[in-house]
């Protein structure tokens, strides 16, 4: 069962900051009460006197008083969470919404698929699965980055790659001569993936439109819609579903998401927002 | 393996009729390897061959007047390289080259457009397995250009 939320904001210090890209950074950030968290959830994170933002959270649940945010500056709010430091304290509130299906997926072939950013809040995915790979059967982990230089987390993809059980692919979109591995988009990986479809559990997160193509080319494998999961991201605000900001369709994504098999959410995704 | 077997084991003829792997047979299917580094088509040569790759990566790309070649995107195992052989004026259009050692089937292509004209049956499937593959590698082609992860505009 996923941690209860405290919906009430309390702050907390910022024990670790990492610079992961030019404008992606991950923050660690203490909860003494190790509350844990389920992977694919999120907090509010509320930089003091400019904003709030929903952060989903990137680290090792095995870790639960040290809790990762890797957050790409894209906005005010961003921006102010990424020049946090050790020392500094920030707002929090969480952890919240329904995450990954890592236990339904137990027992059976898992395949992750990330794109950008999206691998943020897969990364506590692998984490996971790697604790317990026991567990789980045949693992890929498919990676898709603008460029070389935009990949997160590339130390531990490195170290992800040399495991035996593992099979980990990473591709970028554009490259120049010194990038020895695969150029395209992500998406042009997975026919390659060795899976039992009926046994296996997907889980895609990166922009909405890439994550329509890859759940195309996973159903071409013979995963079936319902055995995919997607983390959307919506404006969220509240992340209690009250305040409508991520509503869509019948689904709160703050409160029901923000991860769904895609079987529920495929009809609303690709709609254009008004 | 015998070049037969590993034709049928290939994800080009995946789910194939096995007269479709027996027609693709008689246009004599030849494994060849390409060390790292070393061209396998040059734009503006001859398209003279259907290539499925078996094993390796294949950098698709074009020369650049002044600089390095520019990657476009890279094929791996399952994939198809090289359709240009199936339209006139038959020529290549890009370049592509072995990032690491390559093995892959070839077939003749005059051979194979003969077998075409001859059987539209095995024409009409063969033409549209390739259609899966340049659909797939077009689609590709159109996400990469629209920089999914780059800034939002």
């Amino acid at each position: 069962m996923a941690p209860v939320a405290d919906v009430g904001i309390t702050t907390r210090e910022v024990i670790g900051f990492t610079r992961e890209t030019a404008d992606s950074i991950t923050l660690t950030i203490e909860d003494p009460e190790a509350r844990g968290f389920t992977p694919g959830q999120f907090y509010m994170l509320y930089s003091f006197g400019v904003g709030e933002s929903a952060i989903s959270i990137s680290g090792d649940p095995a870790r639960p008083r040290a809790i990762e945010h890797t957050i790409r500056s894209v906005g005010m709010v961003t921006a102010a969470l990424s020049a946090l430091r050790p020392g500094d304290r920030v707002g929090v509130r969480g952890p919240f919404g329904i995450g990954w299906p890592v236990d339904v997926a137990t027992g059976g072939d898992v395949i992750v698929v990330a794109g950008g950013i999206g691998l943020a809040p897969l990364r506590p995915v692998v984490s996971h699965v790697i604790g317990a790979r026991h567990r789980f059967g045949h693992v890929s982990v498919v990676v898709g980055a603008r460029a070389p230089s935009e990949l997160l987390f590339r130390d531990e993809i490195h170290e992800w790659r040399g495991r035996f059980d593992l099979d980990v692919r990473v591709t970028v979109d554009s490259a120049d001569a010194s990038w020895m591995g695969p150029i395209g988009v992500v998406t042009r990986l997975i026919p390659g993936v060795e899976v039992d479809p009926a046994k296996t559990i997907a889980m895609v997160c990166g922009p909405e439109v890439m994550m329509r193509f890859a759940a195309a080319e996973l159903e071409r494998l013979g995963v079936s819609p319902d055995r995919i999961f997607v983390s959307l991201e919506r404006n969220m605000q509240c992340a209690a579903g009250v305040c409508g900001h991520c509503q869509m369709g019948p689904f709160f994504v703050c409160k029901d998401g923000p991860v769904f098999p895609y079987s529920q959410v495929a009809p609303y995704m690709g709609v254009r927002e008004t | 393996m015998s070049d037969e077997e590993v034709l049928r084991s290939h994800r080009f003829t995946k789910g194939a009729e096995p007269e479709f792997v027996t027609h693709l047979i008689t246009c004599g299917p030849v494994e060849r390897t390409w060390e790292a580094g070393r061209p396998i088509l040059a734009a503006g040569d001859t398209a003279d061959r259907l290539h499925l790759i078996v094993e390796g990566d294949v950098a698709i790309g074009l020369q650049a007047p002044g600089g390095p070649p520019a990657v476009l995107q890279t094929l791996g195992p399952g994939d198809v390289l090289g359709w240009s052989w199936l339209m006139p004026p038959y020529r290549w259009a890009f370049d592509a080259t072995a990032v690491t050692a390559v093995r892959a089937i070839t077939l003749d292509a005059t051979r194979l457009r003969a077998a075409m004209a001859e059987d539209p049956v095995f024409g009409h499937a063969l033409l549209a397995r390739l259609l899966i593959a340049i659909t797939d590698r077009l689609q590709a082609t159109r996400l990469q250009l629209l920089d999914l992860y780059g800034p939002r505009r």
